[in-house]
């Protein structure tokens, strides 16, 4: 606005200086033409003052009056000749001789000089006359030059010569009275026309000045306009100023506005109940010695210098900043500001700053992310909390079903039987509740699902969903209902998506379907839309079964929502399922619908945009789930790999010598690191795997001591327990290739083995997949056991351990409180190993977590600990037990 | 415009002025010893000045022959004029000298010519060396048919103020007499 009202008054500017420039160009022009007239006429009237024409014009009438007077005088002589001649005749003698030719020749004379300069004349001032004039005047000359001739020729006149003398006088009477005219004439014209000529130029000179005079009062006319104009703009300008003024006293913000040396020109209201300075402090003091706490200033002052020297800074004009400032009381606080530059009317710089204190709002802000983390914290709590009891229940979960798998094993009674598959069914139930909690638990886990969905397989969503109907096949027949697959899926393409995501999505879609529905039908339509690079995915799963009811449909995604009671009762719903649905649909960047009808059926549509890639661009649709090695495939067309075995606990020589020999390798064993590096300076290993605490020489020093010998060994493989960070870096940094995290299966030693030794010895330096994490535990490490070494074996492997470990930790409680606690936690570290390796977990972790934190090592934990190991190999010995048909062979 | 007649009102305002201003000379010249006789000519009487003048040789007037005009400072110059066809050299006394040699500081001088022309010859055109009454045209004394013997000639071509038309009108030609006047 104020910046359109200068324009607007600058605009008037040029249009006053172009019309002044204009009037200007005509002024001179017209000055010009004025002064062009002017000379005209002065000329002109030079002219009238310099004319000869009253000369002339007495000149030529005094030609007449001298001629008769010449002819008077002539007359007068004769007239006295005559009165003396009758005198003489009277008296005397006649006698002619009385003549007295003086005044007749000064008149001659007179006349003489009067017609010479009447000629003259006549060449001069009456050359436009005409040929009659002409004639006249030469006539007149030749009569006077004829006279002339007769008078100079007198001695002594008589009458007679004067009487021819008149009578040639007489005979120019015509001419001289013509002559007069008609010279008279032409000068009257020559004046007339002389004065035609001034008039007009007196006319013209005149409509100039006019014309001037109305150019003067159109630019005075015009000029009162524009001043007019210019003082309404001003008025306008003053008002917007005013308004501004009022605006900028009014704003809650306090404006401060600084010339380009920071000095402050005005300061408003709030600005003074913001600083607390008041408007009469701060005017004309620097910003930065006022506003800026001290530590700042120099930087200001840096930063005004450059915008001062036309430099553009990320500040001004660009939106708010905060900044920290200083009131009187030397409080500092942050406020938010803007900073815009502006002109003052000398064109010089302004910076205007409005600056708000946000110190309460940042304050609240800082308070809202507290509580947000916490909430964060809690929630996190929550999902760990669920993780761990999830991991807690199930160790004891799959205990119980082991057990009701023994009982049933037993020849138990038909009642029996039926009580023990009430209870493994309850059992199984309770397995997947917690495995649907550990699910949701993981896709909740912020970091994991990020490896997930930065994870993407090629695959081709009509296998996968073919795959996963074949999968509900025996849970359809149970509940009598049938599956029908339709697709449209062009089948050359793959898509780019997580698997095991997409996988949870359809599986539970697909489960919840056949839960909910008997007797009925399924149908599951894939449809697959490309639209360049991308396809659109979508995949709906409908059923006829007993629907989900308008209210319900909101909270069906919840976690540990149900639809109702009536479902839970004809179902086996976790309530869990839905919620898995939502959140892997969410980390596959899709959306999940349904449309549902109580007693009608349910359909629910997983639709989302992937890349996708030609099948075969990756090894094959189903790659990501490429079978396992086989635990049983023996390796072939080697030569057998020679293995050290470096481990002081005897259980572990057992079970890896086994494992090893199943994997065809001839090995060794060392009790402790010295004996390695006894046995390494004489025979050259393929293969060393390496325990970590051991007695004499540990781990660490016996690889670094092992690889400084001359007798070139294989890699170094360590075997632990820890899986702590630091430990495992320490092991790679002593030269060691690679670890194996306890409990060690078959599995994962015959790919180490096919890495390191097979693969020519030149095993990567990278971690090997191993178990993450213990809680397989149990089960799966007693039946690898079992299926390993056989049942007799493992029954006896077991019984050293239970014996060694008895051993062990008696030896503790006899010395608790008497030996060091180096050695207590040498021995808790060896039978943790060992209660690892045999898949004792609740043991192991018992043992883990004292050796973690020696004060826990009392009485107490040692009777908890021969409990454990008691409860321990009671079960395996069940798991171990052999079946009818091992017994028979 | 045929006949214009003022030419001898043309600055009586400017008369009046003089009179009061040499009204103190003429009183002192009159005390010191008025009417002292001029030297008398020898040879014809070209001009004669009379009115109020200081210093006379015949009865109340001054007259002047042609030694006696020679005898007078003598001035001269070239000129054209309105009558003559070419420049001339006109050399004579200037009517200044003639006035101041009959001690005459006259406000107005009438001039008459042998056709009885006459007119006012403000005394405010009356200058040291201009106009002259020349007697001589390019050295040569030239008669009544030549517009003499003797002709008031201004310098017309040094200044323009010298071409116009009172001085035309006072410019008298076949001049025979000069009469003073305090008015």
């Amino acid at each position: 606005m104020f910046q359109r009202n200068i324009e607007a008054v600058r605009a008037d500017g040029r249009a006053v200086r172009s019309a002044l420039a204009i009037s200007l160009c005509l002024t001179v022009l017209g000055m010009a033409l004025v002064g062009y007239y002017y000379t005209g006429l002065k000329a002109s009237a030079e002219k009238f003052r310099y004319a000869t024409s009253d000369n002339v014009t007495w000149t030529i009438v005094q030609v007449e009056v001298d001629y008769h007077n010449l002819r008077l005088a002539i007359a007068r002589e004769l007239a006295q000749s005559s009165n003396a001649a009758v005198r003489t005749r009277n008296t005397i003698v006649a006698d002619l001789s009385g003549i007295d030719a003086t005044p007749i020749k000064r008149a001659f004379d007179i006349y003489y000089s009067r017609v010479d300069a009447s000629r003259f004349i006549y060449e001069g001032a009456l050359s436009g006359g005409n040929g009659e004039l002409s004639d006249i005047i030469t006539r007149l000359y030749q009569s006077k030059e004829a006279m002339a001739g007769i008078i100079d020729s007198w001695s002594s006149p008589s009458r007679a010569d004067l009487e021819q003398l008149l009578a040639m006088a007489d005979a120019s009477q015509n001419d001289v009275r013509q002559y007069a005219i008609q010279a008279l004439q032409v000068l009257v014209n020559d004046a007339a026309d002389e004065r035609n000529e001034h008039l007009g130029m007196l006319q013209n000179y005149a409509s100039l000045l006019i014309l001037i005079v109305a150019l003067l009062l159109g630019m005075l006319a015009v000029s009162w306009a524009l001043q007019r104009r210019l003082k309404s703009k001003a008025v306008i300008t003053e008002r917007i100023a005013y308004n501004l003024n009022r605006i900028v006293e009014a704003s809650q913000d306090a404006v401060v506005i600084a010339d380009g040396s920071g000095y402050i020109k005005q300061y408003n209201a709030a600005a003074e109940s913001i600083f607390g300075y008041t408007e009469a402090e701060a005017l004309g003091q620097p910003v930065h010695e006022l506003l800026i706490p001290e530590q700042y200033q120099a930087e200001y002052s840096e930063r005004l210098q450059f915008l001062s020297n036309g430099g553009q800074g990320e500040v001004v004009d660009n939106g708010r900043h905060i900044f920290k400032v200083r009131d009187k009381r030397g409080r500092e606080f942050p406020a938010e500001t803007t900073i815009a530059s502006s002109k003052d009317a000398d064109d010089n710089s302004l910076f205007i700053g409005i600056l708000r204190d946000i110190s309460e709002r940042i304050e609240n802000e800082e308070k809202l992310h507290e509580a947000v983390d916490a909430a964060k914290r809690d929630a996190l709590a929550k999902e760990q909390f669920l993780a761990v009891m999830s991991h807690e229940m199930r160790t004891p979960l799959q205990g119980v079903l082991a057990t009701f798998d023994l009982l049933a094993d037993d020849e138990a009674t038909q009642d029996l039987r039926d009580l023990i598959g009430l209870g493994k069914r309850s059992g199984m139930k309770a397995l997947e509740q917690v495995n649907n909690t550990l699910e949701l638990a993981r896709l909740s886990d912020s970091e994991k699902s990020a490896q997930d969905v930065s994870h993407a397989d090629a695959l081709n969503p009509q296998d996968l969903v073919q795959r996963l109907v074949d999968l509900l096949e025996p849970l359809l027949l149970k509940q009598g209902n049938t599956i029908s697959f339709t697709s449209n899926w062009p089948n050359h393409l793959n898509i780019l998506a997580n698997q095991s995501l997409l996988e949870s999505v359809l599986e539970n879609l697909m489960a919840n379907a056949n839960k909910f529905t008997a007797n009925g039908r399924i149908c599951v339509d894939l449809n697959g839309h490309t639209d360049g690079d991308d396809i659109d995915l979508r995949i709906t799963v409908t059923d006829n079964g007993i629907g989900i009811a308008p209210e319900k449909i909101d909270s069906i995604f919840d976690d540990f929502a149900t639809g109702d009671a009536g479902y839970t009762r004809t179902s086996e719903g976790t309530g869990l399922g839905l919620g898995i649905v939502k959140r892997a649909t969410e980390k596959l960047g899709g959306q999940i619908a349904v449309k549902s009808a109580p007693q009608k059926g349910s359909a629910f549509t997983f639709s989302g945009t992937f890349k996708h890639v030609p099948s075969g661009y990756f090894t094959s649709a189903g790659s990501a789930i490429t079978p396992e090695i086989s635990e049983h495939r023996a390796p072939q067309n080697r030569n057998k790999p020679h293995v050290l075995v470096v481990d002081d606990n005897a259980t572990n020589h057992t079970l890896i010598g086994r494992m090893l020999e199943r994997l065809e390798c001839s090995y060794d064993f060392a009790e402790d690191g010295q004996e390695a590096v006894d046995k390494c300076a004489i025979t050259q290993f393929d293969l060393i795997l390496m325990d970590l605490s051991m007695p004499r020489m540990n781990g660490i020093e016996a690889a670094q001591v092992i690889l400084g010998n001359q007798v070139p060994q294989g890699p170094i493989v360590c075997i632990t327990a820890h899986n702590g960070g630091d430990t495992l870096q320490q092991v790679l940094d002593a030269g060691m290739s690679d670890y194996l995290i306890k409990p060690i299966r078959l599995n994962n030693l015959s790919q180490l083995l096919d890495k390191t030794v097979f693969a020519g010895q030149q095993g990567p330096n990278t971690p090997l997949p191993t178990e993450p994490a213990r809680q397989e535990a149990d089960l799966d490490a007693l039946s690898e056991l079992r299926s390993t070494l056989g049942a007799d074996q493992a029954l006896s492997i077991l019984a050293q351990f239970e014996q060694t470990t008895q051993e062990e930790l008696a030896g503790l409680r006899a010395s608790l409180g008497t030996a060091s606690e180096q050695q207590t936690i040498a021995t808790i570290h060896s039978m943790a190993g060992s209660a690892a390796m045999i898949g004792a977990t609740a043991l192991h972790k018992t043992l883990l977590a004292a050796e973690n934190e020696p004060t826990l090592i009392n009485d107490a934990l040692l009777t908890e600990c021969q409990s454990l190991l008691g409860s321990f190999c009671t079960y395996a010995r069940r798991h171990f037990k052999p079946t009818d048909r091992e017994a028979a062979e | 415009m045929l006949r214009n007649s003022n030419k001898s009102v043309s600055s009586f305002n400017q008369s009046r002025r003089n009179l009061l201003l040499s009204t103190p000379f003429i009183l002192a010249a009159t005390q010191l010893g008025a009417k002292t006789s001029l030297a008398q000519p020898t040879q014809a009487t070209l001009l004669r000045v009379d009115g109020d003048i200081a210093l006379t040789n015949a009865g109340d007037a001054a007259v002047f022959d042609a030694q006696m005009l020679d005898a007078l400072p003598q001035i001269s110059f070239t000129t054209s004029t309105i009558w003559t066809d070419k420049p001339r050299t006109f050399s004579g006394p200037a009517l200044f000298d003639v006035l101041k040699h009959v001690g005459s500081d006259a406000a107005q001088v009438t001039a008459t010519a042998a056709n009885n022309y006459s007119v006012d010859i403000d005394r405010a055109l009356i200058e040291e060396r201009a106009p002259i009454i020349a007697n001589r045209i390019d050295g040569e004394a030239f008669s009544i048919r030549e517009n003499g013997p003797l002709w008031v000639v201004f310098p017309y071509d040094e200044d323009p103020k010298y071409r116009t038309e009172p001085i035309y009108a006072v410019s008298v030609w076949q001049l025979e007499r000069l009469t003073v006047t305090q008015i």
